[in-house]
């Protein structure tokens, strides 16, 4: 049975007991990477799709992780590839099936091919003829967040995308500790701040109450855009769902080509999502990754603020894809 | 004599609470002068300092009666306020939501503060009175009056009508059954697909049979059993049932997604038949099948709570009710009987002067001129001392404290006793 089979299979038969997002007893893999989900909420907050949408932290070990038979990762760079440099194949007893971000396909090792697929989500896209009557930007101001590009550029940028007719507003959590205790995001957030007044003015409204920012409603006229690009922690995140499952289109989404043969299954009435078996470029990078970590002589964890910068670094440098 | 209108300035999290507010308020407006009414902004958005101090210099002019119009902030501490410096006040009336049994632990706290007082719970529906009348010992001291309508903003006009149906690529001869509110899983939506997607498959109902759903999924589950949902779950159940079909029926339902207030009188003439087979626990109206109803839609509703009293005088208007019954874990009906009224209903005619009819005589009653009359009433009807909660407030109420699952069984994980002596008024 071809691997998209296998998946298709698995999600007709899918139950409660196989949602990870339905249990209330989750055993995490590590302290540091739950107080960092839990301070990236909403972001990280989950949702439901028969596929088992999850993080690799929320599966104690390989034995946590058989209970479920399809485990569809939300994981971004750091995570997926410690995963997978720590595991450049499945343990012979391990029978699940691992869907992966399409955009990190790369870094897969070959040794999982017959056990992974690859998903994208299709949200909707702004397309309208006249600019959006508001926009909302949303995203985490620390050092992940302009790993490629300074908060002036990032800012810049966003300013240009957005349409100048259009009212913007930010919803920004404010973390001063993401992942480690010892990295201090202060001075990031008072660096981003300045670019964010600089390019959308000193009156620009900004949210930052976790509680209240989903019910902050936006209507059809409206649309939302991510801060920046931030493959590194999370590469799946709750908002985009949130508001496509309302029909507010993203002016940041990435249109998604479907092939035959591909699964699509709607997680909303407006957007679904999209399960190859991956591309020419899957298992593409992950050698260069290896090889590259074994010539500096580092070690893969993600729980290391090193292994961080060295992912950072390969991703800067073209080494790997996303 | 100043009355004191008590209600959040800012808008709710809640559409319908939002409609509610602002229809009760005109219906006020109609029924008394606006110099008789001193306003006063009580809402989340606001410090509790900020609450008081509205509150302090409303009663400081004189205010004789409290009306409260929100449900939200709870009016536990403006109660409180109030029987610290409202000695001038001489009545004091709540309009009670939906979310009474969800608060009672803040209601029984109350009692403090009402007792001796002269109140009046004002409630939505017949069943929402059965029911608050559970928790107090005066039964006199529960009226109803239902929330408005604005009438003239939902009313039978068929201008509109073909040209929706264009937009939305529907015939002339297409019939439509619409649902319009939160697609929710008390709201039982799948169940209503379900049955009409079968009926598409046996033949009972042809191609020409839609169903249309206006709103947005949501995750409140079966919050009284502990069994919230997380985005995409409700969905995903509901998107299962049709996907069970054949791609020929699946195309007949249709979502609408948030159909904004002003278009949404547009869709009831638009469409052919509203149904709900709604038996969520806070549905102590149904502001949408009010609406509905206004604009002249037939309807197709479950016999549960506020629904109920979904009736006028002349029968031939009224919707078509399905019974209902208290279960373990949910409540149920007859979903042969669903086929069926929707099978009867589906051969119906489009008959313009039977809607117009139907809406004049849900005007009659709902309406806030009608509304503003009953309000009239209400304060004109001698108000008797509070004498306190009963015992079953008392037990409820200091359950709350330590426990958010009021109504569950923590072993069996089905509704407990308690569930069953306070609904079953809503299912009768």
């Amino acid at each position: 049975m071809s691997t998209l089979n296998k998946v298709k299979k698995l999600i007709e038969v899918s139950h409660d007991e196989l949602i990870l997002a339905k249990k209330w007893d989750i055993r995490h893999r590590s302290a540091i990477f739950k107080s960092a989900y839990d301070r990236m909420y909403p972001f990280a907050f989950r949702y439901y799709f028969e596929g088992n949408p999850s993080f690799l932290n929320d599966y104690a070990n390989f034995l946590d992780m058989e209970r479920y038979p399809l485990i569809m990762l939300r994981d971004g760079l750091v995570n997926l590839a410690d995963f997978f440099l720590t595991n450049f194949r499945p343990p012979s007893s391990f029978r699940s099936m691992l869907l992966i971000p399409k955009r990190m396909e790369g870094i897969v090792p070959i040794g999982w091919k017959d056990q992974v697929a690859f998903y994208q989500c299709r949200f909707p896209l702004w397309q309208g003829q006249e600019a959006p009557r508001k926009v909302l930007v949303s995203g985490l101001l620390s050092n992940y967040t302009f790993w490629k590009d300074k908060p002036e550029t990032v800012f810049k940028d966003l300013r240009d995308k957005i349409p100048q007719e259009s009212k913007v507003e930010f919803f920004i959590p404010l973390r001063d500790r993401l992942v480690f205790d010892s990295v201090d995001e202060a001075p990031c957030i008072l660096e981003s701040f300045k670019w964010l007044y600089h390019f959308f003015g000193r009156d620009t409204l900004v949210h930052s109450d976790n509680s209240r920012i989903l019910l902050h409603k936006l209507g059809r006229e409206d649309a939302h855009i991510s801060l920046g690009d931030e493959p590194f922690l999370v590469a799946d995140n709750f908002f985009d769902h949130w508001q496509a499952s309302r029909n507010i289109p993203s002016l940041s989404a990435k249109e998604v080509a479907v092939k035959v043969g591909d699964l699509v299954y709607k997680l909303s009435p407006y957007h679904d999502i999209v399960i190859d078996a991956g591309g020419e470029a899957a298992f593409g990078d992950y050698g260069n990754l290896a090889v590259k970590l074994k010539l500096e002589g580092k070690k893969a964890n993600a729980e290391r603020s090193a292994f961080h910068d060295f992912i950072i670094e390969v991703t800067k440098n073209g080494l790997i894809k996303v | 004599m100043k009355i004191g209108l008590v209600y959040s300035f800012d808008d709710s999290d809640w559409f319908s609470v939002n409609k509610i507010v602002k229809n009760l308020l005109a219906a006020y407006q109609s029924a008394f002068q606006e110099a008789q009414f001193e306003h006063i902004n009580y809402s989340v958005k606001l410090t509790n300092e900020e609450n008081q101090k509205n509150m302090k210099e409303a009663l400081a002019k004189g205010v004789e009666r409290i009306v409260f119009l929100d449900h939200r902030p709870h009016p536990l501490r403006a109660l409180d306020w109030l029987n610290s410096y409202g000695s001038a006040v001489k009545e004091i009336i709540i309009h009670v939501f939906g979310d009474f049994t969800l608060t009672l632990g803040d209601w029984k706290r109350t009692s403090a503060f009402l007792k001796d007082k002269k109140v009046k719970f004002v409630c939505a529906s017949d069943k929402q009175v059965e029911l608050i009348r559970k928790f107090c010992k005066q039964a006199e001291i529960v009226y109803k009056c239902p929330f408005p309508v604005d009438a003239k903003a939902f009313q039978a006009g068929f201008g509109q009508r073909p040209l929706l149906r264009a937009e939305l690529g529907l015939a002339e001869d297409d019939f439509i059954f619409l649902y319009a509110g939160r697609l929710s899983f008390q709201k039982n939506i799948k169940e209503l697909v379900e049955t009409f997607l079968s009926l598409k498959a046996s033949g009972e109902l042809q191609a020409r049979h839609k169903l249309l759903l206006a709103g947005e999924f949501d995750q409140i589950g079966q919050a009284y059993l502990q069994q919230p949902q997380v985005l995409g779950e409700y969905f995903r159940m509901v998107q299962r049932v049709i996907e069970q079909y054949p791609q020929e029926y699946q195309k007949d339902v249709v979502y609408l997604g948030n159909v904004p207030n002003k278009e949404l009188v547009n869709y009831y003439n638009a469409s052919d038949a509203y149904v709900s087979l709604s038996t969520y626990h806070d549905e102590d109206y149904g502001m949408a099948v009010g609406e509905a109803l206004c604009s002249g839609s037939p309807a197709l509703l479950s016999d549960w709570a506020g629904f109920s009293s979904f009736r006028v005088n002349d029968k031939s208007y009224d919707p078509q009710f399905i019974p209902v019954s208290l279960g373990e874990r949910r409540v149920s009906m007859d979903l042969d009987l669903v086929r069926e009224k929707l099978i009867a209903l589906g051969s119906r005619k489009h008959d313009p002067a039977q809607r117009e009819m139907r809406a004049a005589a849900f005007k009659d009653i709902l309406s806030i001129d009608a509304c503003a009359k009953m309000v009239q009433d209400i304060f004109k009807e001698e108000a008797t001392p509070f004498q306190g909660y009963t015992e079953l407030m008392s037990q409820l109420g200091a359950i709350a404290v330590f426990r958010y699952h009021l109504f569950m069984n923590e072993s069996s994980k089905c509704f407990n006793d308690f569930y069953y002596e306070v609904y079953d008024v809503y299912a009768q």
